[in-house]
């Protein structure tokens, strides 16, 4: 079996600045091609685990392995190669430059990483747009362009890179129920392999306040609560051994 | 008695701290600017195609868009500060003291002080509001998730660009005031033909004040541009601490300018004082 491509061996998070609980104690893998949904009450600490995993933020203890490296023994380019290795799409989408075109936000990475003209950049770049479809908004600027596009644009900026491994903060939290089964539908395609990328499956891991829209989709499930993860399983085992537990977070959902 | 030593004591005590902070700013500022040097140099050739540009936007941004306030000042120096100097200097038949009073407050002082400012209190405050509107609504987390280093994309270009904007900006500052000066005194009838006037100016100068007024320039622009990116960048900050961090770049800002100032007049008065 392959090394995980994500490991937490006993690891602390450290205290997000958005003021988020720090978590303790998180002994988890993701492997290759598995899609990991991570449910939890908002502000559990959910989204800094998700940076983590982006090494945005250092373990504060034990050990984060990413691809089988450790992190903390990682640096300069192979850190760097590392992190391109890895999508992270912030909740709502994170920032976006709002004085660019939506072909500027989404070639960005690609023209960093790869040093190239926006036109070059445009032709790999527009497969891209025309699946998150955003082709016809392209030459627009960011002010012309809703609060569901901007989420879209996000995501194919993410995807501009081909990362190996997702990590989705709520991607459709807010959005109506159209959206929602875009981004349901969507995601779907990447996990079992989409064109855009060889049909190569990619790894998902997505962060939910609300776990009812992913329950039908997603691989394997976890909880953050009292200030750690526990991974649950698969949806078998979620609907099973942790029926009681299933039944109380789809609860708290409704409330 | 106790009441005074009271106060003195609570003086010291503010002097003190208020010291420890400047110099705990400093050593901030100068590891920032550390970084930034590094940053720029090992990453030189690195995503030259959007680097490059984001440079000639900040040129475009702190240098060429201030060209007309630039040439207002300028006129305004010329006409209303040097032209009456000029003036006074004609009265009291001290023409021939011409060229090194211009060379000494125009060309080493003025110019270069007032070109910093300019491009402090045009530039330098929106870039704060920019870079730290940026962070507070979480660019840099963004850039770095992209595995885009934020000191290369948002702070080598504005270095680059506030230091070449600051050297360009004084050279425009000192030929504009020069000129409209020289033009002041035709107007009134002085006896400064051209020639004669840039000629006393010429010879007050050294081969050393042009790599002065250089380096001056450029220590105005860098460490400007280091303190506002620092302020905006560099430290955690909410949407409400945007304006307060504009504040303290300025007055920040002011204070190295002045300290800068000072430093270059050592190798300016050990030059002039020179047998």
């Amino acid at each position: 079996m392959d090394a995980p491509l994500i490991q937490l061996d006993e690891a602390a998070l450290a205290p997000s600045p958005t003021g988020e609980m720090a978590l303790r104690d998180i002994s988890w893998s993701v492997q290759r091609g598995e899609w990991w949904v991570v449910t939890g009450p908002p502000s559990c600490g959910k989204s800094a685990l998700l940076q983590t995993l982006g090494v945005l933020h250092p373990v504060a203890q034990g050990e984060l392995r990413l691809f089988g490296r450790p992190i903390s023994a990682t640096m300069g380019d192979e850190l760097a190669a590392i992190r391109r290795g890895i999508g992270l799409l912030f909740e709502g989408g994170g920032h976006l430059f709002e004085h660019s075109t939506v072909l500027e936000n989404v070639a960005l990475p690609l023209r960093y990483h790869h040093d190239l003209w926006l036109e070059d950049a445009a032709e790999q770049v527009q497969p891209i747009l025309e699946a998150c479809g955003i082709a016809a908004l392209a030459g627009q600027t960011l002010r012309q362009v809703g609060r569901a596009q901007r989420r879209r644009i996000a995501l194919a900026r993410t995807l501009a890179l081909r990362p190996e491994i997702m990590l989705l903060d709520n991607p459709a939290g807010g959005l109506d129920p159209a959206q929602v089964r875009w981004w349901r539908g969507f995601l779907s395609q990447l996990h079992a392999g989409h064109p855009l990328f060889d049909q190569r499956p990619m790894t998902l891991v997505l962060a939910t306040d609300d776990l009812r829209p992913w329950l039908p989709f997603g691989q394997q499930f976890a909880v953050v609560r009292d200030q750690t993860l526990t991974a649950l399983g698969s949806r078998e085992d979620l609907q099973g051994r942790h029926a009681d537990l299933l039944a109380q977070l789809l609860a708290d959902d409704i409330r | 008695m106790r009441r005074g030593l009271a106060v003195f004591d609570w003086m010291t005590g503010m002097i003190g701290l208020g010291l420890l902070r400047f110099f705990q700013t400093v050593q901030r500022i100068g590891a920032f600017a550390l970084i930034t040097l590094g940053v720029g140099v090992t990453k030189i050739f690195v995503a030259r195609r959007v680097i490059y540009p984001a440079v000639q936007q900040q040129l475009a941004r702190a240098g060429v868009r201030l060209l007309p306030i630039i040439a207002f000042i300028g006129g305004a120096v010329g006409f209303m500060i040097i032209g009456p100097t000029l003036l006074l200097l004609a009265q009291v038949g001290q023409v021939g003291l011409t060229g090194d009073l211009l060379a000494m407050v125009v060309v080493r002082e003025v110019a270069p002080v007032v070109a910093a400012l300019v491009v402090l209190a045009r530039v330098g405050t929106a870039t704060v509001v920019e870079l730290g509107t940026a962070r507070a609504l979480g660019e840099v987390e963004t850039l770095e998730s992209l595995g885009i280093d934020p000191i290369h994309f948002l702070v080598v270009p504005r270095v680059i660009g506030l230091t070449v904007a600051v050297m360009a900006l004084t050279v425009y500052l000192t030929l504009i005031a020069l000129g409209c000066s020289w033009l002041f005194a035709l107007v009134v009838n002085l006896p400064y033909p051209f020639a004669v006037y840039f000629g006393y100016i010429a010879s007050a100068l050294e081969w050393y004040d042009f790599g002065l007024i250089g380096a001056k320039t450029a220590a105005f622009g860098a460490v400007s541009a280091m303190v506002v990116c620092y302020h905006g960048l560099a430290q955690p900050v909410r949407i409400e601490d945007v304006s307060a961090a504009t504040t303290r770049t300025v007055a920040q800002c002011v204070i190295a300018f002045g300290l800068l100032d000072a430093l270059f007049l050592i190798p300016n008065l050990m030059l002039w004082t020179r047998p």
